[in-house]
C-alpha cells in the first residue's frame, strides 16, 4: 500500500460513487469539513468511480479503462481526498495491481501518492489531532477492512476521541469483515448475510447511540441489514460527526 | 532427462528470468529476533532462571536432586522403569525396579523413564534429546513418565545458540512440554503417544 | 432468499448450526490465541513477518541452487533422495521402498503433501496397512472423511462423533470424554507403531545448508514414526526450503505462534539422516521425497508469492468465509484463504474445476495480516479472479453481475450522469419489480437499498458555488 505524500490545502474532491448515487449527505458533509479546515476544494466534474468494482470481478481491461479515465479527472499535483477507506485502497493498492505491466503505471502510481483518506488526510496529512466541538452520545466505529495497512483507523480515533461529548465504545472482533465485498454479496448471499449479521451483533453490543463507518459501502450492507431488521440506531459517517461538532461549537 | 533433471530444469526457467531476487537478510538480523522471554546470554544464572520459569510454564515439572526425584515417582505411584545406566543413579536403583537396558517388547510395562538432556533452550522452557545421549529412542517416548537429566551448565539462553551444539546428530528433538493434543474440541488433553508427565531433573 | 448458484455459499447455507458454530468458535478462540502470543512476546511482531517473508521469498527466488545444496547436504548425510514431478510417482517411490524393504505396514504423521497425492489410499490399493497416527487425521482416516483444517483437521467433528467412531472400530466402548477418547487412541496406535516397518513423515521445513529437515507436532507421533520403524520416508514440497539452520528459530517462533498460539510446539525434530550406529531404535534408511506437483509452474506464474506458506492454519481461522462454511465447502486438499490460491493452482488442468475458490472472499484482507510471511492473499485471489475472466472459466463468474457496460459508463461523465438521473426511477419503482434483476434480488433477500439520490451532492455543490461557498 502506498502512503500519501501529497501536502498542502489545495486538494481535489473525489465523492466517490456511491455518495454520488446514495450518499450525497455523507459528500456535503465532508466538503463542509474541509472547507472549514480552509482548504480551496476543486470537485472534478468528470469524476465516476475509482474502478474497484471491475478489479474486484476480474475484468481487468474493464477497471483500467476506469482508473485510467480516473488519473485522467484527477491530474495535478493536489492532494486527492476521498472520504473512504475502501476507494483510497483502490487508488493506492487495487490500481497499482491492475498496472503491474501497464506503461502508464507511473501516472497511476503518481494518483497513488497524491490520495488520501478524509481522516488521515485531516491527522497526518495537516497534523491536526484534535476537533472541536461537541458531540453528545456512545459511538460504535466500524473499522473498515481497507483500511488496513494504513493510519486511516488511528486517525478517525484520534479525532473522534477528541469531540468533548463524544465516547467511542469497544466493538468485538474488529478485525472482521461485514460481509459487503462488492459483488460479493450478491455472488456470496448467504456467506454475507451471516458475516452482516455478526458484524451488527458486535455494532450494537454495547448501545451505542450512533454507529459509524469509514466507508459508505461498509455501512451500505451493514445498514442494509439493519433496516431489514428494524434495527433502529442512527448510522453516520465519521464526516457527519465531525460537521455536527462544529455545529455545536 | 529423469524426474530431478526435469523439475529442476522447471525451476531454473522460472527463477532465471526474475529481474531482481530477494536479498537473504543478514544472518544476525534474523538471529536476533529474541521474545520478551529472552535471558541474557552472558548470566548463567538468569538463564538457569529463565528455563526453570519456562519449563514449568510448559506443563514441564522440576526437581533438583535424586531424593527429590523419588519422592515425586513414588507420589505418582511409579512402578517399574528405566535408566540409562551412564546416570549412575544408585538411591533410585533402591526405591524402585529400575532396567539398565529398555525392551521394546515390554514397552508398556514401564512406568517411568529416565535418560540424559544434551542441552536445554531458557527462552522457550525446552529440553534438548540427542541420539548421541539417548540409548534408546523408544526409552525416552514410550513410557508415561520421562525424566531428563540436565546439567545447568548446558543451558543455552535460546534456540539460535543451541543450534550449533548439535553437531552432526542426527535425530534432534526439542521437548517442551508434555506431548499434547487439542484435536477433539479444541480441548487440551496432555499425553497423547508421548509421555504425560515430563519431569526435569537439574543437577 | 435468492437460488445459491456459488458451491461455496450453498455448502455453507447446508452447514448444520451445530457444526458452523463449533468451527466459527474454534477459529475465534485460535485467532485470539495467535494475537495474544505475539504481542505478549515481541514488540513489534510485524516486523518478524516481513523478515520471514524476505527470507522464504529469497529462497523461492534462488531456488534451483538451493534445491541442489539441499540434495548434496542430505546425501552426505546419507539421506537417499528423490524426486517426483507429481502425485502418482511420489507415491510410486514410497511403493518401491516399501518393497525394497520387504515392509508392509506404514505410521503416517500428518502432512498436507500426502494428502495432496493420496498416499494412503494408493498404498491401501497395493495391500499395505497405512496408519495415520495424529489422532485428528486417524478419525479422519476411520471416517473415511477428509481434514476440514491443516492444523486441526477434525475441526468440523464434536466428541459424540469421535466416540461413535471409536466404538465401531472397536477401540472400547461409547465415551465421549475427550480425556478417555485420547487414551483409547494412544493404546491403539501404539501398537501400530510398533507393529509397523516404516514411517513416513511431511516437514516443516528443509534446511538447505545442514540436510535436515525440522517436523513439529505435539503430539509425539512423527517422533514415535521414527523411535519404532527401521525406514522413514519423509515427503515434502520443492518449497519447503530454508536457507540457514540459524533461520529456523525465526521461523519456529511465527509458526507454533501463528498456528496455535505456543511459543514452541512441543516436539520441534531436527532429522538429519538415518539413527546413528550406537543408537538403539529407528531408521536404518532415511529416504527424502522432493515432490514437485504443480509447484515449479505456480513458482513461473503471478502468484508465486503462496509458495511462501508455512502452513500455520492462521489465515482460515482468521477468515469470516472459511468460519462460515468449515474446510470441506472448498473441496480440496488446502482450505481457506491459503487455499482459495494454492488449490487452483496446484492441479493446472483442474482449475477451471475450482475457479470459483479465489471468488470466495469479500477481499477484506484479515488473511495478510496474519500471514506469517505475510502472502498478499487479498492481491493473489484478485489476480486468480483475472485469470480466470481471461480463460473464460465459467465458475468466475456465477452469480456475478457483468461490469463491461457500468465501465463504459464510468468512462464516460455525460452517460455517468445521465445515468445518476435516470437512477431516481428506482425510488418510484415497486422493490419488487427491481428483483427481476438477479444481483438486486439477491441484495434485498438480506438488506434494505437506501433511497436513490442521484447528483444531489452535484446539484448542492452547484448552489453551494453560486453562494460563495461557506458563509
Amino acid at each position: 500500500m502506498i502512503q500519501p505524500t501529497a501536502k498542502g490545502k489545495r486538494i481535489k474532491f473525489m465523492m466517490t460513487c456511491l455518495c454520488d448515487a446514495f450518499y450525497a449527505d455523507v459528500a456535503q458533509a465532508s466538503y463542509e469539513v474541509l472547507e472549514h479546515l480552509g482548504c480551496e476544494i476543486e470537485v472534478p466534474a468528470g469524476q465516476t468511480c475509482c474502478g474497484q468494482p471491475a478489479l474486484n470481478s476480474g475484468e481487468w481491461e474493464s477497471a483500467r479503462k476506469v482508473v485510467r479515465h480516473t488519473v485522467k479527472t484527477f491530474g495535478g499535483e493536489e492532494p486527492v481526498v476521498i472520504p473512504s477507506g475502501s476507494c483510497a485502497a483502490m487508488t493506492r493498492h487495487g490500481a497499482i495491481l491492475g498496472f503491474e505491466s501497464e506503461p502508464d503505471l507511473d501516472e497511476v502510481e503518481g494518483l497513488a501518492r497524491r490520495s488520501w483518506e478524509l481522516c488521515e488526510y485531516i491527522v497526518q496529512g495537516l497534523g491536526i489531532d484534535s476537533w472541536p466541538g461537541r458531540f453528545d452520545g456512545k459511538v460504535a466505529l466500524h473499522r473498515s477492512c481497507h483500511t488496513r495497512g494504513t493510519k486511516v483507523y488511528e486517525s478517525a480515533v484520534t479525532l473522534l476521541s477528541s469531540i468533548e461529548g463524544l465516547e467511542l465504545v469497544e466493538v468485538g472482533e474488529l478485525e472482521q469483515c461485514c460481509g459487503f465485498g462488492g459483488t460479493f454479496s450478491v455472488s456470496f448471499p448467504y456467506v454475507s448475510k451471516k458475516m452482516g449479521q455478526l458484524k451488527v451483533e458486535h455494532l450494537t453490543e454495547k448501545r451505542p447511540n450512533y454507529v459509524a463507518s469509514l466507508d459508505m459501502a461498509c455501512m451500505l450492507h451493514f445498514g442494509g441489514m439493519m433496516d431489514r431488521q428494524g434495527v433502529k440506531t442512527p448510522r453516520l459517517h465519521v464526516s457527519q460527526i465531525l460537521k455536527k461538532a462544529l455545529e455545536n461549537r | 532427462m529423469n524426474a530431478r533433471d526435469r523439475i529442476l530444469s522447471k525451476v531454473r526457467a522460472a527463477t532465471d528470468p526474475l529481474p531482481e531476487k530477494t536479498a537473504l537478510p543478514d544472518l544476525d538480523v534474523v538471529a536476533s529476533i529474541g521474545s520478551r522471554t529472552m535471558p541474557d546470554a552472558g548470566d548463567a544464572n538468569a538463564v538457569c532462571a529463565t528455563f526453570e520459569e519456562e519449563w514449568t510454564k510448559v506443563g514441564g515439572i522440576l526437581v533438583n536432586d535424586e531424593s527429590e526425584l523419588i519422592e515425586l515417582l513414588k507420589s505418582l505411584d511409579a512402578g517399574k522403569g528405566y535408566a540409562d545406566p551412564a546416570l549412575a543413579l544408585e538411591s533410585l536403583k533402591g526405591a524402585f525396579e529400575v532396567d539398565d537396558i529398555f525392551d521394546r517388547e515390554q514397552v508398556d510395562t514401564y512406568s517411568f523413564s529416565i535418560t540424559r538432556a544434551t542441552g536445554a533452550v531458557g527462552e522457550t522452557g525446552t529440553i534438548i534429546l540427542t541420539d548421541g545421549d539417548t540409548p534408546n529412542r523408544l526409552s525416552a517416548l514410550a513410557p508415561w513418565i520421562h525424566v531428563a537429566v540436565l546439567s545447568r551448565e548446558n543451558i543455552e539462553a535460546t534456540l539460535g545458540a543451541a543450534i550449533p551444539t548439535f553437531g552432526s546428530d542426527p535425530s534432534v528433538v526439542l521437548v517442551t512440554g508434555p506431548s499434547k493434543t487439542a484435536d477433539i474440541e479444541g480441548i487440551l488433553i496432555e499425553g497423547v503417544h508421548g509421555p504425560g508427565v515430563q519431569i526435569c531433573l537439574l543437577v | 432468499m435468492a437460488k445459491l448458484e456459488q458451491a461455496i455459499d450453498n455448502h455453507a447455507a447446508n452447514l448444520d448450526e451445530e457444526t458452523r458454530e463449533a468451527v466459527r468458535l474454534a477459529s475465534k478462540a485460535k485467532t485470539e490465541k495467535r494475537v495474544n502470543a505475539l504481542w505478549t512476546d515481541f514488540d513489534d511482531p510485524n516486523a518478524l513477518r516481513k523478515l520471514a517473508s524476505q527470507v522464504r521469498q529469497h529462497a523461492l527466488d534462488n531456488l534451483p541452487d538451493y534445491l541442489e545444496q539441499a540434495e548434496a547436504a542430505f546425501q552426505k548425510n546419507g539421506v537417499q533422495v528423490h524426486w517426483a514431478e507429481d502425485g502418482d510417482q511420489a507415491n510410486a517411490i514410497v511403493l518401491d521402498i516399501m518393497r525394497r524393504r520387504g515392509a508392509s505396514k506404514v505410521v503416517k504423521s500428518k502432512s498436507m503433501v500426502s494428502e495432496e497425492t493420496e498416499l494412503v489410499p494408493f498404498l491401501e490399493k497395493h495391500g499395505m496397512e497405512a496408519v495415520e497416527t495424529d489422532l485428528g487425521e486417524y478419525v479422519v482416516q476411520i471416517d473415511g472423511d477428509h481434514p476440514s483444517h491443516i492444523v486441526t483437521p477434525i475441526i468440523h467433528k464434536n466428541r459424540r462423533q469421535v466416540g461413535r467412531s471409536f466404538e465401531r472400530e472397536g477401540l472400547g466402548e461409547y465415551t465421549e470424554d475427550p480425556l478417555e477418547l485420547t487414551r483409547m487412541a494412544r493404546r491403539h496406535l501404539r501398537q501400530k507403531y510398533l507393529d509397523a516397518d516404516v514411517g513416513m513423515t511431511g516437514a516443516n521445513f528443509v534446511v538447505a545448508e545442514s540436510g535436515r529437515i525440522v517436523l513439529v507436532t505435539n503430539e509425539g507421533n512423527a517422533r514415535f514414526s521414527m523411535a519404532a520403524t527401521k525406514t522413514h520416508i519423509a515427503m515434502v514440497g520443492i518449497e519447503k526450503i530454508i536457507p540457514r539452520e540459524q533461520d529456523v528459530p525465526l521461523f519456529l517462533s511465527l509458526l507454533g505462534r501463528s498456528a496455535t498460539g505456543q511459543p514452541l510446539t512441543v516436539y520441534t525434530q531436527f532429522i538429519g539422516g538415518p539413527k546413528s550406529a550406537s543408537q538403539e531404535e529407528g531408521p536404518e534408511e532415511m529416504h527424502l521425497i522432493f515432490l514437485d506437483n504443480g509447484r515449479s509452474d505456480i513458482l513461473a506464474s503471478n502468484c508465486k508469492e503462496i509458495l511462501r506458506c508455512i502452513r500455520c492454519g492462521a489465515c482460515m481461522n482468521v477468515c469470516p468465509v472459511y468460519r462460515q462454511t468449515s474446510g470441506h465447502a472448498y473441496r480440496s486438499v488446502y482450505p481457506g484463504p491459503v487455499g482459495a490460491v494454492l488449490s487452483p493452482l496446484l492441479n493446472k488442468a483442474g482449475f477451471p474445476d475450482l475457479a470459483d475458490l479465489p471468488k470466495a472472499s469479500s477481499l477484506c484482507g484479515a488473511c495478510q495480516e496474519v500471514c506469517p510471511v505475510d502472502i498478499p492473499i487479498p492481491d493473489l485471489l484478485l489476480r486468480l479472479r483475472n485469470k480466470g475472466k481471461q480463460e473464460h472459466a465459467p465458475k468466475t463468474s456465477i452469480n456475478t453481475p457483468g461490469l463491461s457496460f457500468w465501465a463504459l459508463a464510468a468512462t464516460q461523465p455525460a452517460a455517468w450522469k445521465t445515468g445518476l438521473k435516470l437512477g431516481h426511477a428506482m425510488n418510484v419503482v415497486p422493490h419488487a419489480l427491481l428483483d427481476v434483476n438477479p444481483s438486486a434480488k439477491s441484495w434485498r433477500s438480506t438488506r434494505e437499498l437506501p433511497p436513490f439520490r442521484g447528483g444531489d451532492f452535484r446539484s448542492w455543490l452547484k448552489a453551494h458555488e453560486k453562494k460563495g461557498g461557506a458563509s
